[in-house]
């Protein structure tokens, strides 16, 4: 009971404070989001670092391993900010919303505490991972190593917004387990796991994952694929600003419906 | 009533009675269930709740005081009329701390423990004191523990503890002792009359008179969406002292009964009459005799009767 003790809070407009957070923070950490953020990331890594191209492709800025670590902490990262859902579900179905509406709190500012928790919880799978990699041989430029992994840890804001979404739309039960499973699958198409290349390279460009991943790799692959196609920048950004849009739009939707009667 | 609050300006600059602490004005509110057909909730209320009144708010189910406390509380708005709590609309008082409310179930994280949820809200009002408020709320020795594990008492006293952070002057109460044993309610409702003595102003909705009768001073009474009766307890209770009379007779005969002996047909079921009567022993013992009447009955007055009467009044009414 350490948080019990924090002291003087410094009240943020809309009743945002250290205290809340904590507690929020301190709520989202249980067994099953533990084992989806912290471990899975870092068993696929280890599992995968070392299935490069043969030959021995060398990237531009570093080698393979960084490649999939870049991708891991990417997939770890949107794994912890969407792990939102299962608390807001069991919220809803509890009728928190109510007792929040009832209290100084505004909604906007409860979405902020929401957003602010899962990009804080992105920070451990991308740490990680980060350390995994520095472990295995992963090579890339200084430079590379945080920008990078800076990108995948921010672009978590994409699966925040996703994951209140999911969590203001489904059942606890549900929700669960098919945020880590859809996630899974969105990482595999999204070029996460597996270098695409192709029809399913095309596919993966409209994918949610896709813009981060490139947008992170980019400064180790300037943009370039192991086959030697070449993925624009302009393109990384227009598919993680619809995305970011889209699953923002899906959760102001969600949130406006939710505060009635339980 | 006459309690003023210089410190209030935003009470003084309202155009309402200075102690005037909720105000509802023709507020109605409908549904449409789920067949599709619309149903009126709260029809056309108006009521006026005053500083340090603690009023009790009766009704069956579906009388629509969930309803009502909903609109008061800003968590619905009303289709017509006005809701004002302190001159200010109910969002503007529930984000000031003015107003606080226990409802009737949910609205606690069962993974939490006692504790973390008094002090996780604590933490959105400004100075409150999650320890004092625990203490005053009985709940203080079940801090460690999980609010799921909690009884239906000691979750309704962590509502309450919830409810006292912002130091309200304004409590509402939904149903709080809904599903209670006779203990717990005692143990609750000794905790809320602690709170109401230093002033605060209450309102709480029940369906138990003895609740009312106990503990509040003013009795409204809600049917079908609609204020039946408002009137202090001693005024409901006098009135819920008469019987029910009822016996299988005639239609002819049960008029003349009622004409004669000046007690009130109130209903008819089949050939079964039902008499309103502030003496069944004289009814019995004297006037009836010479009637032919079968299974005769008495039975107290039900709380549906006993505000019928007091809306009624005096004034003579036959059957319906």
């Amino acid at each position: 009971m350490t948080t019990a003790t924090v002291t003087p809070r410094r009240a943020l407009p809309g009743g945002i404070n250290s205290t809340f957070f904590a507690y929020e923070l301190r709520r989202r950490l249980n067994r099953q989001t533990l084992i989806f953020t912290l471990l899975l990331p870092a068993v696929l890594y280890l599992a995968l670092f070392r299935t490069g191209p043969s030959g021995g492709v060398d990237l531009p800025h570093g080698n393979f391993a960084a490649w999939m670590m870049i991708g891991m902490a990417v997939y770890g990262a949107a794994v912890a900010a969407t792990s939102s859902s299962a608390t807001i579900s069991i919220e809803r179905s509890a009728g928190w919303m109510r007792t929040i509406r009832l209290s100084p709190m505004r909604p906007s500012a409860y979405i902020l505490v929401k957003v602010g928790t899962s990009v804080a919880m992105a920070i451990v799978p991308v740490v990680i991972v980060g350390v995994l990699g520095s472990l295995t041989g992963a090579e890339a430029s200084a430079q590379v190593w945080v920008i990078s992994l800076v990108v995948a840890w921010l672009g978590s804001a994409i699966f925040a917004a996703l994951g209140i979404g999911l969590g203001l739309a489904l059942k606890p039960e549900i929700v669960m387990h098919m945020p880590g499973l859809t996630l899974t699958a969105l990482a595999f198409l999204g070029n996460l796991f597996i270098p695409l290349s192709g029809v399913m390279l095309d596919i993966s460009r409209w994918t949610p994952m896709y813009g981060v991943a490139t947008l992170a790799r980019y400064p180790l692959t300037d943009g370039y694929t192991f086959d030697g196609d070449h993925a624009s920048l302009a393109g990384a950004l227009i598919n993680i600003a619809l995305w970011l849009v889209g699953f923002t739009v899906f959760a102001v939707r969600r949130f406006k419906g939710s505060t009635g009667r339980a | 009533m006459s309690i003023r609050d210089e410190a209030r300006p935003a009470l003084r600059a309202a155009a309402v009675q200075p102690a005037e602490v909720a105000a509802l004005r023709g507020v109605t509110k409908r549904f449409v269930d789920a067949k599709g057909e619309k149903l009126t909730a709260v029809d056309g209320v108006n009521l006026s709740i005053h500083r340090g009144e603690v009023v009790a708010f009766l009704g069956p189910n579906g009388a629509g005081k969930t309803t009502t406390i909903d609109m008061l509380l800003g968590l619905t708005s009303p289709d017509e009329g006005q809701v004002e709590l302190f001159g200010q609309t109910p969002e503007a008082s529930v984000r000031s701390g003015r107003v606080a409310a226990v409802l009737q179930s949910g609205g606690l994280l069962p993974d939490l423990t006692v504790e973390a949820t008094v002090k996780m809200l604590g933490s959105l009002h400004p100075g409150a004191d999650p320890e004092r408020c625990m203490a005053r709320a009985g709940v203080a020795e079940l801090r460690a523990r999980k609010v799921g594990a909690c009884s239906g008492g000691e979750q309704q006293r962590v509502r309450f503890a919830v409810a006292l952070l912002s130091r309200p002057e304004f409590l509402v109460l939904d149903e709080p002792t809904a599903g209670m044993d006779v203990g717990a309610r005692r143990d609750f409702w000794a905790a809320v009359r602690d709170d109401a003595a230093h002033g605060t102003t209450v309102m709480f909705a029940t369906h138990y008179l003895e609740e009312a009768d106990q503990f509040a001073d003013r009795i409204v009474m809600l049917k079908r969406g609609r204020v039946v009766a408002d009137g202090s307890v001693s005024a409901i209770r006098s009135a819920v002292t008469g019987r029910t009379v009822s016996a299988r007779m005639g239609q002819h005969e049960a008029q003349a009964l009622a004409d004669r002996s000046g007690v009130r047909l109130i209903e008819r079921r089949g050939d079964r009459h039902y008499f309103d009567c502030a003496d069944p022993d004289a009814l019995l013992g004297s006037r009836i005799a010479g009637i032919p009447a079968q299974d005769i009955e008495i039975t107290p007055r039900s709380l549906e009767e006993a505000f019928l009467t007091i809306t009624r009044g005096n004034q003579p009414e036959g059957s319906r």
